[in-house]
């Protein structure tokens, strides 16, 4: 049996595992998940061991005592300076995903059947309702939740749980707005899935936009699943995606739905890759080459992805993605790769497309490269790569003043580039496309965007060195926004709040190392949210080349001023 | 699917005097200030309109009663035209006006191309201004240990951005005088790069034995400044400002090593006397020459060719390939793409008789070119100074010059003529295995 220590570890590095810096965590804690979490612990897939209970009771052996609840302490802290407090919030969301069927507009009865729900994960007697003993003061347990938020912004990523704006639903949104896809949600979007792969009306190597572009035109009974398909709010939309996809991803073609058991089989899982782009300025070749998107949760092991009997081993690029793999591709996609390694994970897949939204390296913008890290922002370049039958569509987006490009260069008799490519309308509902797909790939989903240029970055360790801030401009549609500007380890005493015009640079203060929060309201409601770090440069550490250029001098290799000599044939066995 | 259409509603000008420029800023301030830029977002112009014509305002999601709204707006505001009460399809407007239309949102964002890039080889130094002058500006000094630290964390990137990196610092007003300081700090020991120059990577920390004093060592490779704290902390340690501040400060380690070092599991490489190492196991000029990577298959037709006259480049009318070959003299080009849209440069030496495009640092592909037209090479070695002096137009290529320099982990300096540069430390046995590799005669001063 895992302790509760090592439950609130494992759940912590779970569901940050694989994510970006400045994403948004969701502690999505389902039963699926701690199943896949506790078989991590003695790196098995034995499916025997009840890993569900197992966390519950390692739950309860910490925070239960008799019928009363006693809340794990504010200011506990793990060795590694994971707080303390998650896996009792993972108890509360699971609570929450066990809420099947429990839809209700009435407030007071969602509240009681949530306690309902946690008494039942917590081992306590349900007969009596509401909040059990220990929790009885209202909104003892945002404290909690509000230590965890800080402690994901103080690592560089962005918390989602919040807590609801009515009295009733002020405390149950914390747990509520992290249960995003509930067991019965995905049966439903499995059930779906596969109706519509067998009748060929949905492919089974889509990537992400296409099946969420895909769910979000399909009609829901449940009010849950449909309210969360439709969500608008920003920071949800990406997180509800990755969920479907994963739904999506999970399914093993090759074995019947086993719909009597209620139950999905969490089998075979596929890697998506998406396009990553270089140039050859000299040559003037552009090149595209597979790009692997790490599997969510996925925490270590060495994958191999095998083609035309060459082995290639997938080692980490970033958070989230592998280093591109030396195959030139067509753009075309629709390839699939054999994936050794893991269990789960079974194919490699480059979905096809006929279009491509590829945005420079958030990392290092110059660097020329493109590819898929993320979705363009406002007030930035990207490069749309497409079939040249999306000329015609690209053509009247401009005469309708939406988007706007610097030049377009043919890259065969099939597909051309459009480069510069940007955003400058937000005024998209009123056009009737020619190809929906591309239009929902370019239609702006965002209302402002915060962004940081210049200074002095250190990539990979998600900040700007003291001194070396970058430029701050919040790019909108709107000429004015309200900007919110504190550090986080003072929350309450925004350092900026104000009205401040759009699309030129603001000036901030000068910024101690730390770490600072950015939100954007617009119309009353969050717009954008960024996370600004600034480094000590006394704190730098030294980090290792993932690709070094050790220069061949022949008979030797240098690398500064480290000299191997390259042993010959002969020399070798002496 | 799409439920709020957007069609346009013309409006009739017939009276002189109005531009569609002063039309679109009346009916952009009415729209900003009634809040109604989600239901007009567009307005289209007649392309060259002139005396009487029709704009068209875009309307979404609204019906035709709106007009009333929107007519009272527009008196309010001064927006000059007659609305004509029709709710029109894009495709019906278009027979309408006369001309081809144009379109202007009245929310859109100011479209800007952000791809500014260098296209230059950043091996190129034919261009960089001069940076041999006295500077006595420790600040530079400190910038360059920044930059430094900055590379050792970032471990690798772009020169793009290392390039944007140095001019953050001030360390530089332009891309080219960053060409400079990403050789010195090759030459240095802690970078490495590409092949074509657009990538680094930062090299191991190594300890370097000093050539003419065996209980002297510098730190090349990566440093952060947690580390050199580390090292102050253990042994007895120096930081010395390279002369002219033209790099980060030597870091240098009196002690006696006998092998690597791990501090605080780190581990750093105990590499000896590098420079002499270097020095014996380097190739001679011609087989430096067969072993520098080369471009194949060079279409010089899509470029356009210059060749260096020992003072700049000047344009090359007679090189040409017939035949599958090569036809002009070896030396030093540079070549630039005709292409629209893509000027890349590339700087390379041509190796006539092998029919090759070589490329490499620049100052050792102009020692190339400079061989291949016959010079003769000298250097000055005062051996009871360990000094050598080498002409500042007959620069040693990068790997070799990397020898004198790692024999002190100092920068050479420029003589008071601004002819001739001076490396230190540099022993008899050093120098005479570098000038024969390179067929290079020696003087003693």
């Amino acid at each position: 049996m895992a302790t509760y220590d090592e439950w609130n570890k494992a759940i912590a590095e779970y569901f940050v595992s694989g994510l970006p810096s400045g994403a948004t965590v969701y502690l999505s804690v389902d039963e699926a998940a701690l199943m896949d979490i506790g078989a991590r612990f003695e790196q098995s897939e034995d499916d025997s061991v009840n890993w569900v209970e197992d966390f519950t009771e390692a739950v309860r052996s910490k925070c239960v005592i008799g019928d009363t609840v006693y809340l794990p302490r504010g200011s506990g802290y793990q060795p590694d300076q994971i707080p303390r407090c998650v896996a009792f919030l993972a108890a509360m969301v699971l609570a929450a995903h066990h809420m099947i069927g429990e839809e209700t507009k009435d407030e007071t009865i969602l509240q009681t059947n949530f306690f309902t729900r946690l008494r039942q994960v917590l081992g306590l007697s349900d007969e009596e309702g509401g909040r059990p003993d220990g929790l009885h003061q209202t909104g003892i347990e945002e404290n909690l939740w509000q230590i965890w938020n800080r402690w994901l912004i103080g690592n560089g990523w962005l918390h989602s749980a919040e807590h609801g704006q009515t009295t009733y639903s002020r405390y149950i949104n914390y747990p509520l707005s992290q249960a995003l896809l509930r067991e019965a949600d995905q049966e439903v979007l499995e059930r779906l899935f596969r109706q519509q792969v067998n009748s060929g009306q949905l492919s089974r190597v889509c990537d992400t936009d296409t099946i969420g572009f895909w769910v979000r035109n399909q009609q829901f009974g449940s009010r849950h699943l449909r309210d969360l398909i439709q969500e608008s709010d920003f920071r949800r939309y990406e997180a509800v995606t990755d969920a479907v996809f994963e739904v999506y991803t999970s399914i093993d073609w090759d074995q019947e739905f086993d719909a009597t058991s209620g139950k999905r089989r969490i089998g075979q899982r596929r890697m998506t890759a998406h396009l990553y782009r270089v140039e050859d300025g000299v040559m003037g070749d552009v090149k595209y080459y597979v790009y692997p998107r790490q599997p969510r949760q996925y925490w270590s092991g060495l994958l191999e992805v095998v083609h035309n009997g060459t082995v290639h081993d997938l080692r980490q690029d970033r958070q989230g993605w592998f280093l591109p793999l030396e195959l030139p591709v067509s753009p075309a996609g629709g390839i699939s790769y054999e994936v050794r390694g893991h269990q789960r994970v079974k194919e490699l897949v480059l979905p096809e497309r006929k279009f491509w939204v590829l945005v420079p390296d958030p990392e290092d913008e110059r660097s020329g490269i493109f590819a898929g890290w993320e979705s363009p922002k406002l007030g930035e370049n990207f490069l749309l790569l497409c079939r040249k039958e999306y000329s015609e569509q690209m053509e009247m987006f401009r005469q309708e003043d939406l988007i706007n490009w610097d030049h377009d260069f043919p890259v065969d008799d099939e597909w051309v580039e459009y480069r510069g490519c940007m955003i400058i309308s937000p005024s998209w509902d009123g056009i009737i496309p020619q190809h929906q797909d591309l239009y929902d790939a370019l239609k702006p989903r965002i209302a402002a965007t915060i962004s940081l240029k210049g200074g002095i970055r250190v990539p990979n360790q998600g900040g700007w060195l003291e001194g070396y801030p970058p430029e701050v401009t919040i790019i909108a549609f709107d000429d004015s926004v309200n900007l919110k500007f504190l550090d986080t380890s003072s929350p309450d005493k925004p350092i900026m709040h104000q009205l401040i015009n759009t699309n030129k640079p603001i000036s901030i203060p000068s910024l101690t190392p730390g770490v600072y929060l950015f939100e954007v309201y617009s119309l009353g409601k969050l717009a954008a949210r960024r996370v600004l770090r600034i480094l000590q440069w006394d704190a730098l550490e030294c980090r290792q080349p993932k690709q070094p250029f050790p220069v061949d001098v022949g008979k030797f290799t240098l690398q500064g001023a480290i000299i191997n000599v390259i042993k010959t044939e002969g020399q070798e066995g002496e | 699917m799409n439920e709020i259409m957007r069609r346009y509603v013309p409006v009739h000008m017939h009276t002189r005097g109005y531009s569609p420029a002063y039309i679109f800023d009346r009916i952009h301030q009415a729209v900003q200030a009634e809040n109604l830029t989600r239901i007009i977002p567009a307005v289209k112009f007649e392309k060259g309109a002139k005396r009487e014509f029709y704009y068209f305002f875009a309307l979404e999601g609204q019906q035709l009663d709106f007009l009333d709204v929107v007519q009272t707006i527009f008196t309010q505001w001064g927006v000059p035209g007659t609305i004509i009460r029709e709710l029109l399809e894009p495709e019906k407007i278009k027979s309408m006006a006369s001309g081809e239309l144009e379109t202007h949102s009245l929310n859109a964002l100011a479209y800007k191309f952000l791809w500014f890039n260098d296209a230059g080889d950043p091996f190129d130094l034919s261009e960089t201004s001069s940076n041999r002058k006295d500077i006595d500006n420790t600040l530079f000094g400190e910038q360059y240990d920044q930059l430094l630290h900055w590379l050792s964390a970032s471990a690798e990137g772009t020169w793009q951005t290392f390039a944007r990196v140095c001019n953050v610092l001030k360390l530089t007003d332009g891309v080219k005088d960053a060409r400079s300081i990403f050789r010195r700090l090759i030459l240095l020991g802690y970078l490495e790069s590409s092949e074509d120059g657009q990538k680094w990577s930062i090299c191991p920390t190594a300890l370097v034995q000093c050539a003419t004093d065996q209980n002297v060592y510098i730190l090349t490779g990566q440093q952060t400044p947690m580390l050199v704290d580390q090292f102050m902390e253990h042994y007895e340690v120096e930081l010395l400002p390279q002369r002219n501040c033209q790099g980060p400060s030597c870091v240098r380690v009196n002690g006696i090593f006998t092998d690597d070092v791990a501090l605080n599991g780190f581990n750093i490489v105990r590499a000896g006397t590098v420079s002499v190492q270097l020095a014996e196991l380097l190739p001679d000029l011609e087989g430096w020459k067969d072993i520098l990577p080369a471009i194949d298959r060079l279409s010089t037709t899509t470029y356009n060719i210059e060749i260096w006259n020992g003072k700049k480049y000047i344009q090359c009318d007679n090189f040409s390939e017939r035949n599958g070959r090569y036809c002009g003299d070896s030396g030093l080009y540079r070549l630039t793409k005709k292409a629209e849209n893509n000027h890349y440069q590339i700087v390379l030496y041509f190796d006539q008789p092998n029919q090759r495009w070589l490329r490499g640092d620049w100052y050792g592909l102009r020692f190339l070119a400079y061989n291949s037209a016959g010079r003769q090479f000298e250097v000055k070695y005062d051996s009871s100074a360990n000094e050598v002096l080498i002409p500042v137009e007959e620069h040693w290529p990068l790997l070799y010059e990397r020898a004198l320099v790692l024999a002190s982990g100092m920068l050479p300096v420029l003589d008071k003529n601004f002819r001739w540069q001076k490396y230190t430390n540099v022993s008899n046995e050093l120098v005479q295995l570098l000038a024969k590799k390179l067929n290079v005669s020696i003087t003693e001063i």
